[in-house]
């Protein structure tokens, strides 16, 4: 269960709220000083440049700086290149791992935190100055906000069971058209041994890969157990038959789909990327897009619940553009 | 390079008058002499966070170095222009500047530098 904060931790508002405390306009204009007329975005902007020792010189200048340095996409950053240090430093081959340096670790609730203590440090606690800015509060308002069910109520995907290959060729795959297959997956191994406590047991200390980063498992779920990313980060890796070719053994592909896996005549070192592991907490998830190469796919929730949402090919919706990706 | 004039020329042509009411006339002049000398030759994109104090180590040009050695109110004026012009590279340029102003120093010469007030109570 991921924690979400009711207030914000270091004490954003949105603007408005400067309305109500008359000291806000002069705690801004004297804590912002002359970075006040560039207005807080390209404030942030400028503060992306800076790394974390930096950050901590600015944040101890005025409550506003404190606020704004304490923004978690600055952090976040950080902490990436933490990961990405300790994934060359594997791929170094060296046998007594990251020869100086810091490694990742998750303590806390945030990148901000996570980076301050796997510095050795502790965080500053206790009652924060008030400081007002949307561009502030917008990251974590999308975080906090919690989704309204009646944005996911619409349930108009077809649900089949025992469904033969030639009925879903003809149906379905025939036709372009998408289907929920139940029962494909109960007898899979995965459903009790893709738990979090026998994952992390049996694969904690393998690195799997995160968008531009590879965390290792034990890592990710403390990360996404408690964090405050808008838009979380969440485990899609398609190296894993190789960095744990144990888990190929937890599952089978379903009896509808096999057979006719035509990028198979190309063998693996030719083929493109067929298969991944997802793993990622309430609220993460793709953007709308298309499938490489437009491609079909099939996909198994083992832990959880996934929500789908599709659109008929010919939508126009400009969120996915005219590109078809590839691989 | 200025993507607000070049949707504008893309809407309306290059006959007619580009208003640009946010942009002082010296402040503006600057922007062009920056366009002018990278039309053809884009610039290195900055490594971030900044590695040293000096920009040249951290991958600008020697003439981005010199171009930026400014008083800072015009600096910051830059910065204002190049996000209204939407001309990313100055944009860049212009906000790794005040970046480096504020790395090499400590809490209260950054307060100093930038004109900001101490507003922390004893306990914080």
């Amino acid at each position: 269960m991921r924690r979400l904060q009711r207030g914000h931790p270091m004490g954003v508002y949105p603007l408005g709220n400067a309305l109500f405390d008359e000291a806000a306009t002069r705690r801004r204009s004297e804590g912002l000083g002359d970075f006040q007329r560039l207005g807080d975005e390209r404030v942030l902007q400028l503060l992306r440049s800076l790394d974390a020792k930096a950050l901590g010189r600015c944040s101890a200048a005025s409550s506003m700086l404190r606020g704004f340095t304490a923004s978690e996409e600055l952090w976040q950053v950080l902490g990436m290149a933490l990961l990405l240090k300790a994934g060359e430093g594997r791929a170094g081959k060296s046998r007594d791992g990251l020869k100086g340096g810091h490694q990742l670790h998750w303590g806390g609730n945030s990148w901000r935190e996570a980076y301050i203590c796997s510095m050795g440090s502790t965080p500053a606690q206790g009652k924060m100055a008030r400081v007002y800015s949307d561009v502030l509060y917008r990251s974590f308002y999308y975080a906090a906000t919690e989704l309204d069910p009646a944005w996911l109520a619409t349930e108009n995907l077809e649900r089949v069971s025992n469904l033969s290959t030639q009925d879903f060729l003809e149906r379905f795959e025939e036709r372009s058209c998408p289907v929920i297959v139940s029962g494909c997956v109960k007898h899979w191994p995965a459903l009790s041994r893709w738990s979090e406590e026998s994952l992390v047991r049996r694969f904690g200390e393998i690195p799997f890969a995160a968008g531009p980063v590879d965390f290792p498992l034990k890592l990710f779920y403390s990360y996404a157990h408690q964090n405050m990313d808008d838009v979380p980060m969440f485990i899609f890796d398609k190296y894993f038959a190789t960095r744990a070719p144990e888990l190929l053994d937890d599952y089978e592909v379903p009896s509808i789909f096999r057979g006719r896996d035509l990028f198979n005549f190309l063998g693996d070192e030719k083929r493109p990327d067929f298969r991944w592991l997802l793993i990622g907490n309430k609220r993460s998830g793709s953007k709308w897009h298309l499938d490489p190469n437009k491609t079909c796919a099939w996909n198994a929730v083992v832990r959880g619940r996934k929500r789908w949402l599709l659109l008929p090919p010919g939508s126009p919706c400009a969120a996915v553009g005219t590109g078809v990706p590839s691989p | 390079m200025s993507t607000l004039v070049r949707n504008m020329v893309d809407d309306s042509g290059t006959d007619e008058e580009i208003p640009l009411p946010n942009v002082k006339t010296a402040i503006l002049s600057k922007v062009i002499d920056y366009c002018k000398y990278h039309k053809d030759s884009p610039p290195e994109e900055i490594q971030k966070p900044l590695k040293s104090t000096n920009l040249v180590e951290c991958g600008v040009s020697e003439w981005d170095n010199e171009y930026v050695n400014i008083e800072q109110e015009v600096l910051f004026e830059l910065i204002l222009a190049a996000n209204y012009l939407d001309i990313k590279s100055l944009l860049d340029l212009t906000c790794a500047k005040v970046a480096s102003m504020i790395k090499g120093k400590n809490t209260e010469e950054i307060r100093k530098q930038f004109n900001i007030v101490n507003d922390f109570t004893p306990e914080e």
